[in-house]
């Protein structure tokens, strides 16, 4: 959408429920992601004037949204980051809804942040490494590795949903 | 197994973020709050409240009016509240005008994410590609019935860059867009331009500043607004000239511009109150009905929406009114999102069944009074007014792909 030039009020109003989403996804759990919000609203408001693209007021909040989310998990201890399953609403179209795994949006709360913030970067916003690598202020490698190291620990622990439907017992 | 994870991973992210908690209702209490504490320092703060309608959040009570508002003003019409049996069914705009709406590639045949620009009469996809996050490094040319995209040009990046690459638009034969950077003596923004046809970036003017509120064409210039005011620059190159008078106006909808232009102001605050055509001087102020709010005008119709700075318990309806004080009305349901002029000068984004259950963009016409559903998804956005009025053209990333909206073909 072609939304040039809007101010913080406009920006926040039209924005906000797509960056809770992001955060949602990001940390696994409503209040961590209200947290987040607010965090990256904050440091917007106060920067509105100066982020480097105007244009990207977004770009800025969510890059705010991952770091902090990283940096928060440091100081936290890993209980406040083990999220529920969404409550599922069965409205959706059946295509996605065969596609959702509620075993692995659990399995993701048992990554390290920087591994699930990698994850949703890539999965969720389909960002390149090199985006990701700039997102997070690491490097392409780190952030090769890291994805690799969480796909490895969730293959170890996923089976893909049709298989354990048959039949296979899901071994968590 | 990858494959199956990989898709795994991407419903069961997009499947959760659908199902995110609402916005906690005093979210944005707390970003000012938060905001103002680390502001301690400065006494003199200006309390800028955010006044936005933010969806879900019903509140109850009286408004709270701020210090400094402006006087209600007095007007010949009154405001008629509309139902939703008013509005009637909406049109349906696929159907009725099938060239509004249409697909484009959202990538290069080479892969690369495409942001597009403009879709020419030709059907010619005008687009940039970017190095990184918001940072474009190409302009391309793609000819979508050939399926074959050129390099128009490579955009060059000064050092020192705060705002990179923004606001292409067509000029005549030309592309343009502004930047800004940090420069020995202050802030610049210039003007750049490159060939349609293909060839080196040149820069066509420069002046002292940081942003650039609208760009645009004219016949052999291009116009460009500042804090400062109105200026214009030889597309051929050469310096920007400021359009005496210009100091504290906006481009409203070229040749006409309007003052105030800021946006805060209380209840009965008219932005863009006075219109000035600067190619003929005519001059034109809006008259409106009382409203406990504050207008955004265009240049035939105003938008009314919150007021910044006030508090209001109760709900705020959205208003339209024609300047003149004419036809005024308020739209049934809860006001979403941001007060502001008209898009392409006669509609609005409206939300008939509540901005979480509205899984399409549509519009109020504001000159017909019909509503009209593009058809296309939202995902969770809300339209609004691009910085040329007179654009027509808004893309939209859609499931599958880019949707182009083009409003000038609506009839």
């Amino acid at each position: 959408m072609d939304d040039d030039g809007v101010t913080y009020e406009e920006f926040v109003a039209a924005r906000a429920q797509a960056l809770l989403r992001y955060g949602y996804v990001l940390t696994g759990n409503a209040d961590d992601a209200a947290d987040l919000l607010q965090e990256g609203l904050i440091r917007l408001r106060g920067a509105w004037g100066r982020v480097v693209n105007k244009h990207d007021p977004e770009g800025y909040v969510r890059k705010i949204m991952s770091r902090q989310h990283i940096n928060m998990w440091r100081r936290r201890r890993r209980e406040h980051l083990v999220g529920s399953v969404p409550e599922r609403h069965y409205d959706d179209g059946g295509l996605e809804r065969a596609e959702h795994d509620p075993r692995l949006w659990e399995a993701l709360t048992t990554l390290p942040p920087r591994q699930r913030a990698v994850l949703v970067l890539r999965y969720y916003e389909d960002l390149s490494d090199e985006e990701i690598a700039g997102t997070l202020g690491i490097s392409r490698g780190t952030v090769r590795s890291q994805a690799s190291r969480a796909l490895d620990k969730l293959r170890a622990d996923w089976r893909p949903a049709a298989a354990s439907a048959a039949g296979g017992h899901h071994d968590r | 197994m990858t494959d199956d994870l990989d898709r795994a991973l991407r419903g069961t992210l997009s499947t959760a973020a659908r199902e995110a908690p609402g916005l906690p209702p005093e979210l944005l209490e707390r970003v000012e709050a938060g905001h103002h504490r680390r502001r301690r320092r400065r006494a003199a703060a200006a309390g800028l409240a955010v006044a936005v309608a933010v969806a879900g959040t019903g509140v109850a009570g009286a408004l709270a009016r701020s210090a400094d508002e402006a006087a209600p003003v007095a007007a010949d019409g009154r405001l008629k509240p509309l139902s939703p049996a008013d509005l009637g069914t909406p049109v349906k705009v696929r159907e009725r005008w099938p060239d509004a709406v249409r697909s484009v590639p959202g990538r290069l045949p080479n892969g690369r994410e495409l942001h597009p620009v403009e879709l020419l009469g030709d059907g010619t996809l005008v687009a940039a590609t970017w190095s990184s996050l918001q940072m474009p490094d190409k302009l391309w040319s793609y000819d979508l019935a050939a399926g074959e995209a050129r390099t128009i040009t490579d955009i060059v990046v000064p050092r020192g860059s705060r705002i990179y690459a923004s606001d292409f638009t067509i000029a005549g034969d030309q592309v343009v867009w502004w930047l800004s950077y940090r420069a020995k003596g202050g802030d610049r923004v210039e003007v750049w331009g490159a060939p349609l046809a293909g060839g080196a970036a040149h820069k066509i003017t420069g002046l002292p500043g940081r942003d650039v509120s609208t760009l645009l064409a004219e016949e052999d210039g291009v116009v460009l607004a500042t804090s400062d005011g109105v200026y214009r620059a030889p597309l051929a190159g050469g310096a920007a000239e400021r359009i005496p008078g210009t100091e504290g106006f906006e481009i409203v909808s070229w040749p006409w511009i309007g003052s105030p232009a800021s946006l805060k102001g209380g209840v009965g605050y008219i932005r863009y109150r006075t219109l000035w055509n600067v190619s003929t001087g005519e001059r034109r102020k809006a008259r409106l009905a009382p409203f406990k709010g504050a207008w955004t005008c265009g240049v035939t119709w105003c938008v009314g929406g919150p007021a910044s700075g006030v508090t209001y318990h109760g709900d705020v309806k959205t208003a339209v009114q024609r300047r003149d004080g004419k036809a005024g009305r308020t739209l049934p349901g809860d006001r979403v999102g941001p007060t502001q002029p008209p898009i392409y000068g006669r509609y609005l984004a409206y939300f008939p069944e509540g901005p979480a259950k509205t899984k399409t963009h549509i519009l109020y016409d504001i000159e017909s009074g019909r509503l009209l559903d593009t058809g296309i998804r939202r995902t969770h956005e809300v339209l609004g007014s691009v910085r040329n009025n007179q654009d027509p053209q808004y893309f939209l990333e859609a499931e599958g792909g880019t949707v182009l909206l083009d409003l000038s073909k609506i009839r």
